[in-house]
């Protein structure tokens, strides 16, 4: 179905937490900069599709994770800003354990110990 | 969820306009971005935005997909619930039809009370804007009585006032329509801006102008309502322009009202005709408006826009001393404004609010019985369906879920409940109305609406809380995962839905128990009332009525005709007398007035006293007791020294201990003083529950007034010999409407009406709730044996005697039933005092009331416990223990 699958699509749960450490990292981002961010951080791995991203920060915005402002770009174009709340930056922390603990796990499970 | 992202969610949906905009604008700028960027890349720039447009997809599914993020679980997850409740709810049939059964009871109960209740209470009344009408009342301070205006100062307060913008009068008046078959109609006299500030346009032709209720009777006009203009002239519109005979004077009709407008009463007027042409339509009164001291008006105002119902109420209050009418009267005067609701008058209202009160009230203890009821049902299902709901458990549902399903169950069996209560309803309302022989004009506004559907609705989902929220909650308690282990569900008397259900059980026998001790004490009442010794004898007299005033007949045409039509009844071979009465007993028409006696002084020889005009030879053909001196005979005529006689409760209030017989007594603001010529037992004239009642007859011939009955005493059945005295007087003057035609027992089954149709709901609301009870009664024990069946099956095993077993579950039950009624005789004494006001001849605590209900429900609740504890006794222990 999707003609760009020459780069890699970020699994959901994943890409909130991409949001919400480019918004640590980088304050105040709208949706397009945080898409551009997480792409080039990657190093253009990881492709934010836009049909995840604004869902994505819906959803952040109704958990109270996140704000959004409106303001205006250098160009002067309207723009919403998004930033990461208190309650924000402590999901992030408590995502952040689980994934790294998941993550270590999961490396151990895959990386080949022995000569086939 | 928690209630903060609850609170988000319903802002976005609250400016869900906005939220769309905003989000259109942020991908739109992504867009454009994105194309920006291609660009820089190095791409043409029709193809860098193509690029980046197609990358985007399509911005109407994103949104759609952004917009689901805030609500499709919700929508979604309920839905689902309501698909798989139906489901259950059908696969569960027997046990769904009787909790809906037992629910439509309940509601349907509260919906055929609202739609009384509503009518003649609450509903808006059918004119235009009816929030800014309002009553104009005026109260007595002293007496708390309402006093109706007089004309004059109807004018005063209608011209002057700053808080409305229109004041309209009127009154009711009774009417002679003239033609083939004359008829007597109710119509109303009006103020001429009546229709105006009612905001009621004619649908043909128009209504009144101003001027037409200007100088006295030079406008006979009328406006007809839509019923008689349909029924009477067969809705042909060229009646407009034409005449109508009124009281035996041709009236012009100028317009028919709109269908359904029948004035602001429950009982629907028939045409309107302006007030300056009283003196035509009450000939018996000419001249009321002149008369500053006449009490007979209403008034309804218009609200200015922006005027409460406060400040108009003290804009009048300054103006008191001229809307009492009397300017001499010592007695303060309240002015006060009420909104227009209902179909009652102000004095009816308040006559009637607190009636209405207490009966309401009933169907919702119905209501409660059978909410109890049902949680119980749904506590015993919850039981047995504890492991559909521990699998769900284990599969990862939460217990909000559950219980939230749970309730979903709950409400849609509540709201079907509420559509079989409806039609239930429609039914008892029809059923009542008929009867308590209530009219079909008033039945036929009795059918539910728009209003009782929302009330009924609303009740429904109280009632589904009331009786879902508990067992769902202990259905699904922590206890529940356990149970999926078990192969068999043991119930002991400690466990918390087991006590639940018991204070449901004793919650059903004490509301029910209470039901049945009031139904039971109106019962009595009644007919206790009604076995009273009226002091006459009403078997065997027709009854007849005719208005000798509205046909054109002056004083000694009312002799003449009255004279006429005793002697051509008299004739009659069935008639053994007649006699003729301005008021026949208990027909709901009395007179009132103050006599005063001779000598002492003023106050202390006054007395209130109701008033009748009689033919000689009343008392006889009433078999009333004549105790002292005579009854009136031929002489005593116009000419003739003017008499009157008393009866015993007058006579004891004017001249105690002494014979009142020679003695004399004047009516207030009467000049002539009246010879008392004789004594007559007292009796009911009323009502049956009255006390005992000053009254004083004249001589019609002396005291000419208004309509007139006919009574004749026939010698065999009266009802009989109904159509031959209607076609004899009729035969008299054929131009005359004859009305009120029938046997006399039947006029006085109407009078007590609203006694029966009250004791009639509250038998009804009592039955039902002690068949609800049973039912709870019976349903909880059956349910205990199915859970026992393996206990019961080991103590049997062990050597225990079915009976013992059987014994031991009615003993329970009845445990339970005995606290109930405790706890219900308890209710009962409490409220004694509210219903003591409505009892006629016994008391609020009458003993031998609380005894029966008592013993009724002892053996209810043994009979319905009986039956599944024998059940129980029939166990075979092999079976039961076989079947785990």
């Amino acid at each position: 179905m999707n003609p760009r699958s020459d780069r890699d699509e970020i699994p959901q749960g994943l890409l909130d937490l991409l949001i919400l450490r480019t918004l640590v990292r980088e304050k105040e981002l709208h949706g397009f900069e945080i898409a551009q961010h997480i792409e080039t951080t990657s190093g253009d791995v990881l492709q934010v599709e836009e049909g995840s991203l604004y869902p994505a920060l819906q959803r952040l915005l109704i958990k109270g994770l996140v704000n959004g402002e409106w303001g205006r770009t250098a160009e002067n174009r309207r723009a919403r800003y998004y930033r990461i709340t208190a309650a924000g930056r402590k999901h992030l922390r408590q995502e952040m354990e689980i994934y790294d603990r998941v993550t270590s796990a999961v490396a151990r499970v895959l990386t080949p110990n022995e000569v086939a | 969820m928690r209630p903060i992202e609850l609170w988000r969610r319903f802002r976005v949906f609250l400016r869900r306009d906005e939220w769309t905009r905003d989000l259109d604008d942020e991908m739109r700028l992504h867009t454009e971005l994105r194309a920006e960027a291609n660009r820089d890349r190095g791409m043409a720039p029709a193809d860098a935005e193509l690029a980046a447009r197609r990358r985007f997809g399509n911005p109407l599914a994103l949104r759609e997909d952004t917009r689901d993020v805030w609500t499709i679980q919700w929508v979604e997850s309920v839905w689902k619930d309501i698909t798989y409740s139906s489901r259950r709810l059908v696969r569960d049939r027997a046990a769904t039809i009787a909790i809906v059964l037992t629910l439509a009871l309940g509601i349907g109960a509260n919906a055929a009370m609202f739609t009384l209740v509503d009518r003649l209470l609450f509903k808006p009344a059918p004119v235009g804007d009816p929030d800014t009408l309002a009553w104009l009342l005026v109260t007595e301070a002293r007496s708390g009585r309402l006093r109706k205006l007089s004309y004059p100062s109807y004018r005063d307060v209608a011209s002057r006032d700053e808080a409305f913008s229109g004041v309209a009068a009127f009154t009711g008046a009774q009417f002679s329509l003239g033609g083939e078959t004359p008829e007597r109609i109710r119509g109303m006299l009006v103020s001429g801006n009546y229709f105006g500030v009612l905001g009621v346009t004619a649908r043909i032709g128009r209504t009144f102008l101003p001027d037409e209720d200007g100088a006295p009777g030079a406008h006979p006009v009328a406006v007809l309502s839509h019923a008689l203009w349909a029924n009477r002239f067969g809705a042909n519109s060229s009646i407009v322009g034409n005449a109508v005979t009124l009281n035996g004077r041709r009236f012009t009709v100028v317009g028919v009202a709109p269908a359904g407008f029948g004035g602001l009463d429950v009982e629907p007027v028939a045409l309107w005709v302006p007030l300056a042409m009283a003196d035509a339509a009450m000939p018996d009164q000419k001249g009321l408006l002149e008369r500053a001291d006449g009490q007979w008006l209403y008034a309804v105002g218009r609200l200015k826009p922006g005027v409460s119902l406060a400040r108009a109420s003290a804009s009048l209050q300054a103006k008191a001393r001229q809307l009492a009418g009397t300017p001499d009267t010592d007695d303060v005067i309240d002015v006060s404004v009420q909104r227009v609701a209902g179909g009652l008058d102000p004095e009816n209202r308040r006559d009637m609010a607190p009636v209405f009160g207490l009966l309401s009230i009933v169907p919702l203890l119905v209501l409660i019985v059978a909410c109890a009821n049902v949680a119980n049902l749904l506590l015993s299902r919850g039981l047995a369906r504890r492991k559909e709901l521990a699998l769900r458990k284990a599969l990862g549902a939460e217990r909000s879920r559950l219980v939230r399903q749970l309730l979903v169950e709950s409400i849609l069996m509540s709201l079907v409940a509420c559509g079989v209560g409806l039609v239930f309803s429609y039914g008892l309302t029809i059923g009542v109305a008929r009867l308590a022989e209530v009219p079909a004009e008033i039945t036929g506004r009795l059918t539910p609406d728009l209003r009782v559907l929302t009330a009924s609705i609303v009740l429904a989902f109280l009632a589904a809380m009331t009786f879902g929220v508990s067992p769902a909650l202990a259905s699904t308690d922590a206890a529940l995962v356990p149970s999926l282990k078990d192969t068999a569900i043991t119930i002991t008397s400690g466990d918390r839905r087991h006590r639940l259900r018991s204070a449901f059980l004793v919650t059903q026998v004490t509301v029910s128990f209470v039901l049945v001790v009031v139904a039971g004490l109106f019962l009595q009442s009644v007919s206790k009332a009604l076995s009273v010794d009226p002091g006459f004898d009403a078997r065997n007299v027709v009854v007849l009525t005719f208005d000798p005033d509205l046909q054109g007949y002056d004083a000694e045409g009312r002799q003449r005709l009255n004279a006429d039509v005793l002697r051509s009844i008299e004739a009659l071979p069935g008639i053994e007398s007649a006699a003729l009465t301005t008021s026949p007993p208990l027909a709901g028409l009395m007179y009132g007035t103050v006599v005063q006696r001779t000598g002492a002084d003023k106050e202390a020889s006054r007395s209130d006293t109701n008033f009748a005009g009689i033919s000689p030879g009343y008392f006889q053909t009433m078999r009333i007791p004549v105790v002292a001196g005579r009854d009136f005979n031929p002489g005593d005529t116009r000419a003739a020294p003017k008499v009157a006689v008393v009866n015993d409760t007058l006579a004891l209030r004017m001249w105690p201990g002494a014979n009142p017989v020679g003695r004399r007594l004047k009516m207030f603001g009467d000049d002539d003083w009246l010879e008392v010529v004789g004594v007559v037992r007292g009796g009911k004239y009323d009502e049956f529950s009255e006390e005992p009642r000053a009254f004083l007859f004249l001589p019609d011939a002396q005291a000419p007034m208004g309509r007139i009955s006919l009574v004749a005493r026939t010698m065999t059945d009266a009802a009989t010999q109904v159509e031959v005295v209607r076609r004899t007087v009729r035969g008299i003057d054929p131009d005359m409407p004859l009305f009120e035609v029938g046997t006399l027992e039947h006029t006085i089954r109407n009078a007590v009406d609203q006694e029966r149709g009250t004791s009639f709901i509250l038998a009804a609301c009592g039955g039902l709730g002690l068949f609800l009870a049973a039912f709870g009664l019976h349903a909880v024990t059956s349910q205990a044996v199915a859970l026992r069946v393996h206990e019961i099956g080991i103590r049997m095993a062990l050597g225990a005697r079915a009976n013992a077993v059987a014994v031991g579950l009615v003993r329970e039950s009845l445990s339970l039933c005995a606290i109930g009624l405790a706890l219900g005789t308890a209710l009962s004494l409490a409220i004694s005092g509210v219903i003591g006001a409505f009892l006629y001849g016994l008391a609020p605590s009458d003993v031998l009331t609380y005894l029966a209900a008592t013993l009724i429900f002892a053996g209810v609740a043994t009979i319905a416990t009986l039956v599944p504890a024998r059940r129980a006794a029939s166990v075979d222990p092999l079976t039961s223990l076989r079947s785990e």
